[in-house]
């Protein structure tokens, strides 16, 4: 439209220009042949053609110099017809000279011309570069508020996923980017957690692309380099890329890798402007962003390293205590025991006494020597191999076990439904022994039954083991399956044990409410 | 003296049941809280002696409910923690004897509270 207007203007103003030089050689004309006719005067009032020489050279440069031509002829006309009175040479010097003026004002005119519209050009280019700039200048300040915003994130979030999405938005909310994406990756490069904003679903094919393991050029690139990996024109380049449709021509991509410390935890993505991508500060502001959000993840690694630090220390200090109070327990009652026989073995008067007393001492050195086991057995079993364990030779070893550990009469009636091999490992006989060994220790009969019988339920093989003893109290009964780490420390670690290793098994135990005795349950996964 | 001794260690409690019958004592013993607290209910004892740290109700609850039944009843605590000692004393037990001590000491100790 303005074009238009303009040419109309232009037409216009040529239409004028010719009417007003046709009007002023016109009037020119008519001056002279009034003195010359009319007044009958010679005196031709040449000066006036200057007039629209003049004009004429100003307006149309040296293309005027038809003007001059015209009354440079049409003045030796005159002088052939009107004016033969005059020497020739006056009038074709005057001619003359109207060439000459309209060439030298023409010739300056398109030289001041030339020179106008050099500047109006240099003048516009000027204005298209402060343009230029101001845009560039615009943008980088988004993306310094856009880092200030990542920056503000990185010190108050102490959550990965809260971050790198917060810095995602942050870069789409300032409009410094149009889409941002950041991928975190492990040591193997194995994408780890991603976050996105510009994109929300046209980003699930890339979603899914990076958790099968396959990462685009760009982020292979970035991951190579420390700089940022420029991609002027993604349309052309990045065509397997599953985002090249969301590119439109006139966007710009950069990738950096998420550096500090040495570590590499993923990459920063973002499409921009393709005017502002070739801009150095710009990629100096991504590689910048990029550390920043890398000093975030940093920090959070660094805390919850701390924290991890702390909780280890913490449950040391515990397990500590655990061993010492349980330690304390069972050594002083180990160690009273053997006092005890020592003392009867000092005043024993006949051999049979003596000897029923060397044995207390030497159980009670076995005892100790259990203890030892026992809490070698706490700090390994969580590392041992599950393996397929034949159950039933377990329990039979057990048994044998217990029948020669204690000098007292132990009947064990077997009930094993079948061969059972279970998930397990050598310390399950441990768990039987510890059980029956509880068995014997709480029955204050001359003989002490044991009940065994065995049945598979929902993928578990359940144990049961019922003695004729004193029975557990409710309160008893509760401590221990509720409140086992705390009672171990009063009571000693024969459950503790027992939990701990069916634990490692995927196993458990449980005091079953029995009318007699004590009913003990332990189930233990079945291995096909 | 009528003595119950309770303490969830059974090798412990026959142990003391023959020192001290051996000394002339009569001797009760209790596997757990519950049931020392059932005998004392029943019987009358001249001395207690009893384990700090038990399975179910431990030393303390037990003690409490024993001067509940008789305020006077003489409690003689057993604890291998040396660090309940003056918690024991201050709670009114007539003394504290820690694990492992000799039979001698027992004996005097014994010998020493029922002359209180």
């Amino acid at each position: 439209m303005s074009n238009g207007k303009e040419m109309v203007k232009k037409k216009m103003e040529y239409k004028n220009k010719i009417i007003s030089i046709s009007l002023v050689t016109a009037s020119c004309i008519v001056i002279t042949y009034y003195f010359i006719i009319v007044l009958e005067k010679g005196t031709v009032y040449t000066h006036l053609f200057y007039i629209p020489i003049i004009l004429a050279s100003l307006w149309w440069g040296r293309k005027g110099i038809y003007v001059s031509v015209f009354l440079s002829i049409l003045l030796l006309l005159n002088h052939l017809f009107l004016r033969t009175h005059v020497l020739w040479i006056n009038d074709i010097g005057r001619a003359l000279i109207f060439c000459i003026v309209g060439f030298v004002v023409g010739t300056l005119s398109e030289r001041k011309n030339h020179v106008e519209n050099k500047l109006k050009e240099y003048s516009e280019r000027l204005e298209e570069k402060v343009d230029e700039r101001t845009k560039e200048i615009k943008h980088l300040n988004l993306v310094l508020r856009a880092i200030r915003k990542v920056n503000q994130l990185i010190i108050k979030e102490r959550d990965r996923d809260t971050l790198i999405q917060g810095a995602c938005d942050n870069l789409i909310k300032t409009r410094g980017f149009y889409n941002a994406w950041i991928v975190l990756l492990d040591e193997t490069h194995k994408v780890v957690r991603t976050a996105e904003a510009g994109l929300d679903k046209d980003f699930t094919p890339m979603a899914e692309q990076l958790k099968r393991g396959k990462l685009p050029h760009c982020i292979q690139r970035a991951l190579k380099q420390s700089d940022v990996v420029v991609i002027k024109d993604p349309l052309s380049i990045c065509t397997d890329c599953v985002l090249v449709e969301k590119c439109s021509p006139n966007t710009g991509a950069m990738t950096v890798r998420l550096e500090c410390g040495g570590k590499i935890y993923g990459v920063l993505y973002a499409t921009v402007p393709a005017d502002f991508i070739i801009n150095k500060e710009e990629q100096i502001l991504f590689k910048e962003m990029g550390g920043d959000i890398a000093f975030g993840l940093y920090s959070i690694e660094g805390e919850e390293k701390h924290k991890r630090l702390e909780q280890q220390r913490e449950k040391a200090r515990k397990e500590a205590e655990f061993y010492a109070d349980v330690l304390a327990h069972d050594v002083g009652n180990i160690n009273q025991i053997t006092m005890g026989y020592l003392y009867l073995l000092q005043i024993a008067k006949d051999e049979e006494t003596k000897k029923k007393n060397v044995e207390g001492i030497k159980k009670s050195i076995m005892n100790s020597k259990r203890l030892a086991e026992s809490i070698k057995t706490l700090k390994i079993i969580k590392d041992t191999k599950i393996e397929k364990f034949d159950l039933n030779e377990s329990i039979e070893r057990s048994i044998e076990e217990i029948k020669s550990y204690f000098n007292k009469e132990i009947e064990v009636k077997l009930d094993i439904d079948k061969h059972y091999y279970v998930k397990a490992n050598d310390f399950l006989d441990r768990v039987f022994f510890n059980i029956l060994e509880n068995s014997v220790e709480h029955t204050f009969k001359d003989k002490v039954i044991i009940d065994i019988k065995t049945e598979e339920k929902d993928g578990f093989c359940n144990v049961h083991i019922h003695d004729n003893g004193i029975g557990v109290s409710k309160e008893k009964k509760k401590d221990i399956l509720e409140n086992l780490e705390t009672l171990s420390k009063r009571t000693g670690m024969g459950f503790y044990l027992i939990k701990k290793i069916l634990e490692r098994f995927n196993g458990k135990f449980d005091i079953m409410d029995a009318k007699k005795g004590t009913e003990i349950v332990v189930s233990i996964p079945v291995m096909r | 003296m009528r003595i119950l001794i309770i303490d969830d260690e059974v090798e412990i409690l026959t142990l003391f049941k023959d020192f001290m019958e051996t000394f002339g004592h009569k001797v009760e013993i209790a596997i757990d809280g519950d049931t020392g607290l059932e005998k004392f209910r029943n019987s009358n004892f001249d001395l207690v002696v009893m384990d700090y740290r038990m399975h179910g109700k431990d030393g303390i609850q037990v003690s409490k409910d024993i001067w509940d039944i008789d305020k006077n009843a003489k409690i003689l605590f057993v604890s291998a923690d040396s660090s309940v000692k003056k918690e024991a004393i201050e709670m009114g037990a007539v003394g504290f004897l820690l694990k492992p001590f000799s039979i001698d000491v027992l004996i005097k100790e014994i010998e020493r509270v029922s002359k209180i």
